[in-house]
């Protein structure tokens, strides 16, 4: 994934855990999902997703488990209970963030 | 760069196990995205390298994952690792007698816990870990104070020192350590 907004893994990591939260996926559709979703603003490197679900699921945060799609075979991720927990603290960290920059560049004094 | 020639580029140093099951991902991927064969796959999934280091974080090389097999030179090491490990304790054990050191009885329980902990885990992890540990414990204990000694350094910074190189070999021997265990999984053994 990358765009000036999205250069770390870490975002990646938080972006994917808020896709797998409303629905268990496989990973294109999270590719997908992310595009969408933000409008085509992250585009995707696509090839970085499966490292990063990797290391995600070996955290625990996720969990994955092979489906068969109309005749072919897809690695579906869901989010755990482990995964919910770090996506919250994440989140709240992520809107303070966004406080705090909008109030320096709002242009309030 | 077709998808055959990003995948060898990407997965072709790791672990059968390993290259399977991201090929079989990527592979998927790319039937969803209907791209056509032998297009340039590099515009959707990105650098190979990339992904290639990516994966280097998280799994073994083929050649690390060999190294592990049984008859290697590393199996080998840990037979006699197994006699190491426990004359460490030993060492403890008698410099905690010697100088009713609490230091000395603190670092023998840590240890004596850590063995007990790895004793669980399947053989290789089991053995990785403790022969880090028995590094770690004679480069804190032995090496370092003695080199420390013969250098004329002062003692005072070796109180800085310790703290830092235990913690960095800490660090290090649990990220080796989570490379092994995926590489395990994918690899269908016991991790």
């Amino acid at each position: 994934m990358h765009t000036g907004a999205m250069k770390t893994r870490e975002q990646l990591r938080m972006l994917i855990l808020a896709v797998l939260e409303r629905q268990p996926e496989h990973g294109y559709a999270i590719a997908q999902a992310i595009k969408a979703r933000s409008e085509g603003l992250l585009t995707a490197r696509e090839g970085s997703l499966y490292p990063a679900l990797h290391a995600l699921e070996a955290e625990g945060l996720v969990e994955s488990e092979e489906h068969d799609v109309g005749g072919r075979v897809r690695r579906e991720y869901r989010l755990t209970e482990k995964g919910k927990g770090v996506l919250a603290k994440a989140r709240k960290e992520w809107e303070k963030q966004v406080r705090a920059v909008g109030a320096v560049i709002g242009g309030q004094s | 760069m077709n998808a055959q020639n990003w995948l060898t580029r990407a997965t072709g140093e790791f672990p059968e196990g390993v290259t399977r099951r991201v090929s079989a991902e990527t592979l998927a991927h790319l039937q969803d995205t209907g791209l056509p064969q032998d297009a340039d796959v590099s515009v959707v999934l990105g650098s190979p390298d990339d992904t290639a280091r990516e994966l280097r974080q998280l799994y073994l090389s083929r050649r690390e994952w060999a190294g592990l097999q049984p008859g290697s030179s590393y199996r080998a090491l840990i037979t006699f690792a197994k006699w190491g490990v426990w004359a460490v304790a030993v060492l403890l054990c008698i410099e905690a007698l010697n100088e009713i050191s609490v230091l000395y009885t603190m670092a023998l329980v840590v240890y004596l816990l850590g063995l007990a902990w790895t004793h669980r885990l399947p053989y290789v992890r089991r053995w990785n870990l403790r022969m880090g540990a028995m590094l770690a414990t004679m480069c804190v204990f032995r090496w370092l104070p003695d080199l420390w000694k013969d250098a004329g350094l002062s003692p005072d910074y070796l109180w800085v020192i310790t703290p830092v190189l235990l913690v960095s070999m800490t660090a290090y021997l649990w990220t080796e350590n989570g490379r092994l265990r995926r590489t395990l999984t994918l690899e269908g053994e016991p991790a």
